[in-house]
């Protein structure tokens, strides 16, 4: 995992808990880094780590923290980091939801060491789409669940999610079914 | 192979592009550039765009086709800030030029501005990609700032840190996990005198430690390096040169960022000069605590840094030390649950430095239950630079007895309270400047203000009530002279209650004195006694009303007694003048029951005449010597024919010496004596009487005669006994019916026998007798033996001039035929007017001047006679029917010489007469009188003698007496009434009245009166003082008089 997702989850700890809870969670966690580096690829258990120490200091389970990170991911790092780019992806939600199979893609090509995930659109409705998610790391679907969140409050777009499959239930990617 | 695209395949492959003909005029261009350039076919290619790259000299088809291998970058003339870039590709069919460009943003704002989308791109342009990595470039190189930033401030820190660890005065030693030293910085070098070189990879003890180090420190630093703890301690160590100090060591782990353990860090704090301040504080402590333990309380010292206290006794003798730390309890925990805030909020103030010292109280809870109350003491021993203490060094003092004390005399200061509360009287407590401490609610009802009225004083009080302040003045005057005196002060205070009605309050102050006998506070108290006033007016009145009736009923005895003894007095004398003429045995006999009837009835007036004045306190007694067996032997003798008339006998068992003299007054005797045998002689009917007597007691010059009257009568009923003394009680009332009487004779006997402080005693058997045991005590005379009387020598009177006045004709009568015996020469008036006339108009040795006379009355014509310059001593001789106390002074006071009480005997008119014109004249002194002064002086002077019975050294110590205090007396008066002291002016006057009363002073009587009642009612001021300049002028005059008369 490439360093600006761990910076996201220490800035999101520090702006809403302080600089002092961030320490413990990192102390709890044994993550042992002072300073992320956005475009320097991170061991993934140091990611799974801090949202696990989170979860526990915070009493939080861990499918919040996740659903409460992919939302900041969203609204906060992505908008303030990439925002033009963001914006560039689409009109709306279902613009932007169709764009980002394409969007991942060229990701893959400018974060050569990343491992990124694979999204499709299919069942493209009015007012729905399925949205297909292919990892090779498991226990992240809850955070792909909070960045359509965040995505759905960015276009003050209210959605519905439904998870229609799910790697924990057998099958061999998820699909969510996104209504607004 | 021909590759042919459909106008849709084309724009999605190349959505910016744009075909030009030969001309180079747009002939076509892609659906994106039409977003953000105005594409209109038929535009010169010119008009809108201009060449940047490659650079060209001229734009022309052909200059055109040649670049076709080239990158060309071209500008939109409008917006220099939008650039395409791509290629030219000609094309030959159409004799065209196809521009294959995209536009070149510098970053997503930039694509932003021209509000076109990922989609608006070809798939497979790369622009986007370039300017998300771009983007990303730019926030790693942001990042990347930070970072050094960070480093930065961490290296600065680390410099700072390092130069504070070098250059402290402390030691700073850094050690492997061994505790084996790497690194010692300069203040180590100079606190020990070791280098670096010397000491690298030495374990710190090795070489710093020696025999003074104690073995519990080294001990101590071992096992916390073993077990990788922090550790602090004080412990000595020794200079390379040999000498000791003390150091603080504190030292730290270190672990690196694995979390391994790598060594320790250690700080060397030389604290030698510390030690030794501290140990001289220890000395001081120590002598302190001594000095306390002295007082006989327990010492403490309590350590902040410890959170200790230690006691300086811990075993019994002071009682709750039992409670005192142990290994496991805090002494603290025995404190009572209600006093512990107490203690946390001291240790809070010492603490925060609010305080420096303390005393509190509070009860510790012993372990059999029991609570002890503490006076906890104490003061900061030693403090921090900061101030915030170290040490703080205290007493306890158990204190439990005293509070019992003050518990008790809490109670009973409620006690008292409840006590002061509830009785019936406003009471209040005052400070010594007259400020309310306490009131009761009879004071003041209302609780709000009478918690408002404590510390104020009445002018306040009466302010706020808005009551009249004379009132808080005379208060404020009584509570000044209590102050003064020192002495319970009260006076009458007169209010309106809030019914409109006057109540009187007694208000007394009562100053509370202290040791030094100095006011303390002083006590009010007032009494509501309005209806005490009250009644004592009705009772002033009362009294009144009974004076005024015991007045009228004195006035009508002595009317009364007048009216009977003036007939009386014919009777008698015609009775006596009838015996001597020649009579029948018969007229004799009835002669004689005249004569015992009358005596009979002037028995009856007299008793009832002398019980009147026995109650009235106004019985007169004579001191003269008698023979008292004498006289009883004759008293018995009158009683014998009585006796022997109803056949009883009569004995006098006389065993008093037949010539005992005694001093007293033996007309009262015979008075008890006749009563006494006249009662035994009335109730026996068969027997006799017995009187017998003896002496009882002598004692000095006195001895007690006892004389006892026995009868073999019908005796009285035993419960009769009781009451045989009281007035008008006769043992039956058929006694009454049977044998007559007023019942007044016992009573009178007993108040004769106790007016002569004798003692009378009933012995009484019914049927059988009665016995009647007088004890009288008497003088005994210094005269061997009386003068025979002299007898009745007519002659020495024959031949004198006698004027009588008398109204009254049967008595007119009587005395003409007594002086005619006795050849007297005898005129007679019937009224005072003609007494004077014949004064005046002829010579005459004597007056009988009856007192109630019509036209001039007895004292009016005396009065008159004294004033005919020749005539005024003829010696006058009132004679009265009147005989109630005090009438011998009122005659005297009038001027008469001598006095004869109707009826009278033949004896007694010629004993006075007798007296008056041959014995010593009691007015000896009248022919000295001055004859400038005929009322005034003649009274004062003839009142001295009187009082004096004729004796004139003692009338010249009366003179001196009056001449000596009236002065002063009448100074006192005249002070009071300066003073407006109207009490004392009355007292005053008051000493005044009987001695100008005594000197017949008449006018100043009515002064001296006036001014007590005026004084004493506060009322009529001039005249108090007209009359006391009226009296003081009488007084000098009459000094004046006894002057020129004594000395």
């Amino acid at each position: 995992m490439y360093g600006i997702v761990n910076k996201a989850i220490e800035s999101l700890v520090i702006e809403n808990f302080g600089i002092e809870k961030w320490n413990i969670i990192k102390e709890t966690s044994g993550v042992d880094v002072d300073f992320f580096m956005s475009n320097e690829p991170y061991d993934d258990d140091i990611t799974y780590k801090l949202a696990g120490a989170v979860s526990t200091e915070m009493n939080i389970p861990l499918s919040d923290v996740l659903i409460t990170f992919g939302e900041y991911w969203v609204l906060k790092t992505g908008k303030e980091k990439y925002g033009s780019l963001m914006e560039a992806g689409g009109d709306n939600l279902k613009e932007f939801l169709k764009n980002l199979p394409a969007f991942h893609n060229r990701v893959m090509l400018f974060y050569p060491k990343l491992t990124p995930p694979e999204f499709k659109v299919s069942h493209e409705e009015e007012r729905s789409l399925y949205l297909h998610y292919f990892s090779k790391r498991i226990g992240l679907k809850e955070f792909v669940r909070g960045l359509i969140q965040g995505l759905a409050k960015l276009y003050s777009t209210p959605v519905t999610i439904d998870l229609l499959e799910d790697r924990d239930a057998g099958d061999d990617h998820e699909i969510f079914k996104v209504s607004w | 192979m021909e590759i042919k695209f459909k106008d849709d395949q084309f724009n999605r492959l190349f959505p910016f592009y744009v075909l030009v003909d030969q001309n180079l005029i747009i002939q076509g261009f892609g659906r994106s550039i039409a977003k953000i350039l105005p594409m209109v076919k038929g535009t010169p290619l010119s008009k809108l765009f201009s060449f940047k790259r490659p650079a060209l000299q001229e734009i022309t088809f052909s200059t055109l086709q040649e670049i076709s291998n080239q990158l060309i970058i071209i500008e939109y003339d409008e917006n220099k800030q939008l650039s395409l870039r791509g290629q030219i590709e000609y094309l030959e069919e159409s004799e065209s030029l196809l521009l294959l460009v995209t536009p070149w943003f510098s970053s997503m704002d930039h694509v932003k501005e021209f509000d076109i989308k990922l989609n608006d791109f070809a798939i497979h342009d790369s622009l986007i990609d370039v300017l998300h990595v771009l983007k990303t470039q730019e926030i790693v190189t942001e990042e990347v700032k930070e970072l050094l930033e960070t480093v930065k401030k961490q290296k600065s820190d680390l410099q700072r840190l390092s130069l504070i660890a070098e250059e402290t005065v402390n030691g700073v030693v850094i050690t492997d996990r061994f505790g084996k030293i790497e690194w010692i910085n300069k203040g180590f070098v100079k606190i020990s005198g070791y280098s670096l070189n010397e000491v690298i990879h030495k374990t710190p003890g090795s070489f710093l430690q020696g025999p003074g180090t104690s073995e519990e420190s080294i001990n101590y630093l071992s096992n916390q390096i073993k077990a990788k703890q922090p550790f602090v301690c004080e412990i000595i160590n020794y200079h390379k040169k040999g000498y000791s100090y003390w150091i603080r060591i504190n030292g730290q782990p270190l672990y690196n960022y694995r979390g391994v353990h790598t060594g320790f860090f250690a700080i060397e704090e030389d604290i030698t000069k510390e030690k030794e301040a501290s140990i001289q504080l220890k000395e001081y402590e120590d002598r302190f605590k001594v000095a306390l333990e002295k007082i006989g309380d327990n010492v403490w010292v309590y350590d902040y840094r410890t959170q200790k206290t230690e006691f300086s006794q811990t075993d019994s003798t002071f009682n709750p030390a039992e409670n005192y730390e142990t290994e496991n309890q805090n002494w603290l925990d025995y404190l009572h649950p209600d006093d512990k805030s107490k203690m946390d909020e001291l240790d809070h103030k010492y603490k925060n430095c609010e305080i420096n010292h303390h005393s509190i109280e509070y009860r510790i809870v012993l372990k059999n239950g029991k609570v002890k109350w503490i006076l906890d003491r104490g003061v900061v021993f030693e403090k921090n630079n900061d101030n915030t203490p170290i040490k703080i060094i205290g007493t306890h003092t158990d204190i439990t007895s005293l509070k019992e004390v003050e518990s008790a005399l809490n109670n009973q200061k409620v006690f008292y309270e409840s006590i002061l509360n509830n009785i019936p009287a406003d009471i209040a407590v005052l400070s010594k400047e007259q400020r309310y401490l306490f009131l009761n609610p009879v004071a003041i009802k209302d609780p709000i203000l009478r918690e408002w009225i404590i510390g104020k004083n009445d002018e306040e009080y009466f302010r706020y009530r808005n009551k009249p302040l004379k009132v808080a003045n005379k208060r404020q005057e009584l509570f000044n002279k209590a102050l003064a005196s020192k002495k319970l002060e009260r006076f009458l205070e007169e209010l309106i209650n809030a019914e409109g009605k006057t109540e009187y309050h007694l208000r007394n102050m009562y100053p509370v004195l202290n040791e030094d006998n100095e006011v303390e506070l002083v006590i009010g108290y007032g009494l509501n006694i309005t209806d005490r006033i009250e009644i004592e007016k009705q009772l002033e009145l009362a009294k009144k009303e009974t004076e005024e009736a015991a007045k009228a009923k004195e006035t009508f005895l002595a009317n009364m007694s007048h009216e009977i003894r003036t007939p009386m007095n014919g009777i008698m004398g015609i009775t006596e003048l009838l015996s001597k003429t020649p009579l029948t045995s018969k007229q004799k006999e009835y002669a004689n029951l005249i004569k015992e009837s009358s005596n009979n009835l002037l028995v009856i007036v007299n008793d009832v005449l002398d019980f009147e004045k026995m109650i009235a306190g106004k019985i007169e007694l004579e001191s003269i010597p008698f023979n008292i067996g004498q006289k009883l032997k004759y008293a018995i003798e009158t009683f014998r024919y009585k006796a022997e008339d109803k056949d009883l006998y009569i004995h006098f068992d006389n065993h008093l010496p037949k010539d005992l003299l005694v001093e007293g007054d033996p007309y009262r005797l015979n008075q008890i004596v006749f009563n006494l045998i006249g009662n035994a002689i009335k109730f026996t009917e068969v027997g006799g009487i017995t009187i017998t007597t003896h002496i009882k007691e002598v004692f000095g010059n006195k001895m007690n005669i006892e004389l006892i009257v026995t009868d073999t009568g019908i005796g009285i009923q035993k419960h009769q006994l009781d009451n045989i003394f009281n007035p008008y009680v006769q043992a039956k009332a058929e006694i009454s019916r049977k044998y007559g009487g007023t019942g007044l004779g016992l009573s009178i006997c007993k108040n004769l026998v106790e007016i002569l402080n004798g003692t009378i005693l009933v012995n009484s058997i019914e049927n059988k007798g009665t016995s009647f045991i007088v004890k009288i005590p008497y003088a005994i005379s210094k005269l061997k033996r009386l003068k025979d009387a002299p007898t009745a020598d007519h002659r020495s009177i024959k031949g004198k001039r006698i004027l009588v006045a008398e109204d009254v004709e049967i008595n007119q009568y009587v005395v003409r035929n007594i002086l005619e015996n006795w050849n007297c020469d005898v005129t007679i008036v019937d009224n005072g007017k003609k007494a004077v006339e014949a004064v005046r108009n002829n010579d005459y040795d004597l007056v009988l001047m009856d007192i109630q006379m019509p036209e001039m009355n007895g004292f009016e014509a005396t009065e008159a006679i004294r004033k005919i310059k020749e005539k005024a001593t003829i010696p006058i001789i009132a004679v009265t029917a009147n005989s109630i106390k005090g009438i011998q002074v009122r005659y005297n006071k009038s001027g008469m010489n001598d006095y004869l009480i109707k009826p009278y005997n033949e004896e007694n008119l010629f004993t006075v007469i007798d007296r008056m014109i041959n014995g010593q004249s009691k007015n000896t002194k009248k022919d000295n009188m001055k004859s400038s002064d005929v009322t005034k002086q003649p009274k004062v002077i003839e009142s001295l003698t009187i009082m004096s019975g004729g004796n004139e050294l003692y009338a010249k110590k009366l003179a001196e007496i009056f001449i000596r205090t009236s002065p002063e007396m009448l100074d006192n008066m005249k002070v009071a009434f300066a003073n407006k002291d109207w009490d004392t002016l009355a007292r005053n006057a008051h000493k005044f009245v009987s001695s100008i009363g005594a000197l017949g002073l008449q006018e100043g009587t009515v002064l001296v009166k006036r001014l007590e009642e005026n004084s004493k009612n506060k009322i009529n001021f001039d005249e108090i003082m007209s009359d006391l300049f009226s009296f003081e002028a009488l007084i000098d005059e009459t000094i004046n008089i006894l002057r020129g008369e004594y000395n």
